[in-house]
């Protein structure tokens, strides 16, 4: 058996602490992740008042898209992180899924029975905008589920 | 009865991969050697270490013509780095470190 001191029992929590330092700083989208997410996604609500075919022909493309958009975050942070791991982090996502249910079928229930045409292109905006400000809080989730200050 | 510290993942440099991969689901070969700033032969002979006691799990993959390895905590390595971070936290003043 061999002994480990005070000393190293602290240098061992501190390499922890930098592994996690530097996991969180890695962690950080690039600057196009947030907006062409939150584009893809808002875009499957603002396509809802269209003919049938435009809607299946969207929700292809941004199948598509999306498994593009992930492989690019992987490329570029050398990581995968999945958005429901546990802790904070699960909260926001699951947060966020919420929203967007909430927000998708609220605004295809409104247009379909009041007839009023924009509500699904403003509310896919405002889906666009809640994926941004959804990334942000998920990573800020993140940095501190690590014990890492912001 | 001492907490029990894990020897595979008690030394430095694999105590702090395992940090890295607990925090994600893959981690990139390159991006962890570049976090660890270590060479690819000392990252690929403690990752050897830690694929041997089954703790870690590597996968190559080709992406953009070209050959990518991605690393990935096992369950088991996940629980046995929780657990030896859980163990570092509690214990107090000089400790043994349980035997292989």
């Amino acid at each position: 058996m061999s002994h480990i001191s005070e000393r190293e029992r602290l240098d061992a929590l501190e390499a922890i602490a930098s592994a996690n330092r530097r996991m969180a700083e890695r962690v950080r989208a690039p600057g196009w992740f947030a907006p062409t997410l939150g584009v893809l996604v808002g875009g499957l609500l603002a396509v809802q008042e269209l003919p049938l075919p435009w809607v299946f022909g969207y929700e292809a493309v941004a199948l598509v898209a999306l498994s593009l958009l992930v492989a690019a975050y992987r490329r570029h942070t050398g990581m995968w992180v999945p958005g429901y791991r546990a802790g904070r982090t699960r909260w926001v996502a699951v947060g966020a899924a919420v929203t967007f249910v909430a927000v998708f079928l609220g605004c295809v229930w409104f247009n379909r029975t009041t007839g009023i045409h924009g509500v699904c292109a403003l509310g896919g905006a405002t889906i666009a905008g809640l994926v941004i400000v959804k990334r942000r809080l998920w990573e800020e989730a993140y940095r501190r589920d690590l014990g890492v200050e912001a | 009865m001492p907490a029990a510290l894990d020897p595979v993942i008690h030394a430095p440099l694999r105590l702090q991969i395992c940090a890295m991969l607990a925090a994600a689901e893959t981690v990139d070969f390159a991006t962890v050697r570049e976090m660890l700033d270590v060479s690819e032969s000392v990252l690929s002979k403690h990752v050897k270490v830690l694929e041997e006691a089954g703790y870690v799990a590597v996968r190559k993959a080709t992406s953009d013509h070209r050959q990518r390895t991605w690393l990935a905590l096992s369950a088991a390595g996940r629980k046995a780095f929780v657990a030896h971070a859980a163990a570092l936290r509690t214990l107090v003043g000089d400790v043994d470190l349980a035997a292989e």
